[in-house]
């Protein structure tokens, strides 16, 4: 088996944080949580129902199982 | 990638067995989910406020967690599906067994924390309808890299597109990190105004 299929080598999984820095992703993450936010807002809903974020977690993690060999 | 030869040959094809393994899935997705949003009906009434609160807060730390910012409870079966499986069986029938395996989603392991917000969101809803629509859609996707791979299968450079498709693990982890992130203020934002 390769490096490259085992993960360890330069073509295989590298860990997040040597790709894309720390402070990088905090932002990323706190501006997503504000655009959240700011969608929110902007859509107007007057009321949270379920179907919507479990439909969306459910796409999320239906697709984040199939990309890990 | 050196992937166990079969050593009982079907004549089953790719598209053929995606469908089995699709089938597999949905035979234990659907009822397990159904179940998690049947026991959701059975706790106390929360108040809507707490509920989405608690959920949001959850669904932004464990962003932050798929983004390797924090580290958070993870629990799992440390399991893969068994790989002598092929060997034993016909490709057909290991795609089916694997999907009955994979279905319920806590019998391998959990590559993505979504699935935890996925069972608590069912719970809280305490909805078997939704919790049932909620695994099924985890199976259809589940089966999107497979159809995705169709192409390269059929081309014989498969194991070229698998090492392609593990680059794809981070970007992926990133990518539902900051759509959690998204959905907790969305939905902090709805039950706090």
């Amino acid at each position: 088996m390769s490096d490259a299929v085992c993960g360890t080598g330069s073509g295989g999984k590298r860990p997040i944080g040597s790709v894309y820095g720390r402070l990088r992703r905090l932002s990323v993450w706190a501006v997503l949580l504000l655009a959240g936010a700011a969608l929110g807002a902007a859509t107007g809903d007057d009321a949270v129902a379920w179907t919507v974020p479990v439909l969306i977690v459910a796409v999320l993690s239906g697709m984040g199982a199939s990309w890990s060999p | 990638m050196v992937a166990p030869k079969p050593a009982v040959r079907g004549r089953s094809t790719p598209v053929r067995r995606i469908g089995w393994h699709l089938l597999g899935l949905l035979l234990t997705a659907l009822p397990t989910g159904a179940l998690v949003g049947w026991l959701g009906s059975l706790l106390p009434d929360v108040p809507a406020v707490w509920s989405f609160g608690i959920w949001a807060v959850v669904a932004a730390a464990y962003g932050m967690h798929e983004m390797r910012l924090i580290t958070l409870p993870h629990p799992q079966r440390m399991r893969q599906v068994p790989a002598g499986w092929r060997r034993k069986y016909q490709p057909r029938i290991v795609a089916f067994a694997y999907g009955l395996l994979i279905g319920p989603g806590y019998l391998i392991f959990i590559r993505t924390t979504a699935f935890y917000l996925l069972n608590l969101g069912v719970l809280l809803a305490g909805s078997p309808v939704l919790g049932a629509t909620g695994w099924a859609i985890v199976a259809v996707c589940r089966i999107v890299p497979s159809v995705l791979a169709l192409p390269s299968a059929r081309r014989g450079d498969l194991n070229d597109h698998l090492i392609r498709t593990m680059g794809l693990d981070n970007p992926a982890r990133l990518v539902c990190g900051g759509a959690l992130a998204l959905l907790a203020g969305h939905v902090l934002l709805l039950v706090l105004t």
